[in-house]
């Protein structure tokens, strides 16, 4: 199923929203997680034809106004992003959830370090992108493995 | 033959890598579209301000007006903010060597147009935590009880603790704080015979300044207090800043004094904007 323009940006939004609250809390343990970031990934990942250089500059941009960052950094790793996932669009069907989800493990540490490199300067910390790939990529393999294993209360009877 | 996966030609990317890294550079180094962001902010906390004000507050005030409580709810509410008020008087009236000159009276400070200096309250409207905590920028919204005022911009604020940073932009009465521990902020400071620029480190509370042993030989020891020195004209003078926290070896002869800040911006809700005429 395709999914709309409108659902996108308000998943996103809603993600950036929870990102803030809980990235309180997570960053006294030296962890970020970039949660709208890797909903945007998400759905360039499930995608079927993967997001245009235009689409994902503007998801970029949006991104960079509600979260009142410099202008362009996140249209610069959304757009960067979004090639890299449509390059291996093929080659992810060969991959493991767990190879998949190191992945996005990986996308979202490059993220948290090129955005610390313009907004968290200060105190740049190796600690804490070695915790988040961790962490980034537990989450992403949780989910996977969840939407395979969750508890099923209704069998479909199509063939 | 090979199937190339959609959307994967380099070209355009580039275009917009490049476009994007633009946009980076000026707002990054000119603050090319901070006009645009304080308009998003402000139409934004406008937008929330009059929803919470005029649909949400009417409808969660019906329960309390049907039980007739809605008259000390409002005067419970009044109470409150005149204690703040109060709070904040107070620690101006401890300080008042540093926020007023000698021939203001002190009677008629508060809001009062006819003084040549006069503060203005201000509630909170947005803050960021989430930056606060993780990042360099540490900066916050906040809402004049008062209405439009003009002449806001470069003052100082503060709350019943102390000082908290001063206004960087002023567009329909909401006002852009930038706080003592942002990192491109910086403010005079002194102990004893010891000067230097403070500038924020980008953690909640936390300032410091570089010297040289060359120059300075142990000039401040930790837990000493600071206060602001009044020398770049925007802070008054002479007001308790917070206490050294720790001092550190950088080699080359530097050292860096950490100092931890007495007033906490998330500790309360009302702000007090120090306006010199």
């Amino acid at each position: 199923m395709k999914d709309s323009l409108f659902k996108i940006l308000f998943l996103i939004v809603i993600a950036f929203n929870i990102e803030s609250y809980i990235n309180i809390f997570l960053s006294k343990f030296y962890i970020v997680i970039p949660l709208s970031f890797l909903t945007y990934s998400y759905f360039a990942y499930k995608s079927s034809i993967g997001f245009s250089s235009s689409s994902s500059f503007l998801f970029g941009l949006f991104v960079d106004l509600i979260s009142g960052t410099f202008i362009g950094l996140n249209a610069l790793v959304y757009s960067i992003s979004t090639y890299i996932i449509n390059s291996y669009r093929y080659v992810f069907r060969l991959f493991s959830y767990l190879q998949i989800s190191i992945f996005f493990g990986i996308i979202s540490t490059v993220y948290i370090g090129i955005t610390h490199l313009f907004i968290n300067l200060a105190n740049y910390s190796y600690l804490t992108l070695s915790i988040s790939f961790g962490i980034n990529t537990l989450l992403s393999l949780l989910i996977s493995v969840i939407r395979v294993y969750r508890p099923t209360f209704y069998k479909s009877r199509k063939l | 033959m090979a199937k190339h996966a959609p959307n994967t030609s380099i070209f355009p990317f580039i275009i917009y890598v490049l476009l994007a890294s633009s946009l980076i550079y000026l707002d990054y180094s000119f603050s090319y579209f901070s006009k645009t962001k304080n308009i998003y902010n402000s139409s934004i906390l406008s937008t929330k301000y009059l929803i919470s004000n005029f649909v949400f507050e009417p409808v969660i005030s019906i329960p309390s007006s049907l039980k007739s409580k809605s008259q000390l709810i409002e005067q419970n509410k009044s109470l409150k903010t005149q204690l703040n008020k109060e709070q904040v008087a107070k620690f101006i009236i401890s300080n008042n060597e540093g926020f007023f000159l000698k021939e203001d009276s002190l009677n008629n400070f508060i809001e009062n147009n006819t003084s040549s200096n006069k503060v203005v309250f201000s509630n909170l409207a947005r803050f960021n935590t989430n930056d606060y905590f993780c990042c360099d920028s540490h900066k916050m919204f906040i809402k004049t009880l008062s209405g439009q005022n003009d002449t806001l911009l470069h003052s100082p604020v503060i709350n019943s603790k102390g000082l908290l940073g001063q206004v960087i932009s002023n567009k329909n009465n909401i006002q852009e704080v930038m706080l003592l521990s942002d990192t491109r902020h910086s403010i005079p400071i002194f102990s004893n015979n010891f000067h230097c620029n403070a500038r924020g480190l980008g953690r909640p509370l936390a300032i410091g300044c570089e010297y040289s042993v060359l120059i300075w030989d142990n000039p401040i020891e930790v837990g000493q207090e600071i206060y602001s020195s009044g020398l770049g004209g925007i802070y008054p003078n002479g007001v308790l800043l917070g206490k050294v926290k720790n001092i550190v070896d950088r080699g080359n002869a530097q050292r860096e004094i950490i100092f931890e800040l007495t007033a906490d911006p998330l500790e309360e809700r009302l702000f007090a904007i120090m306006v010199k005429k």
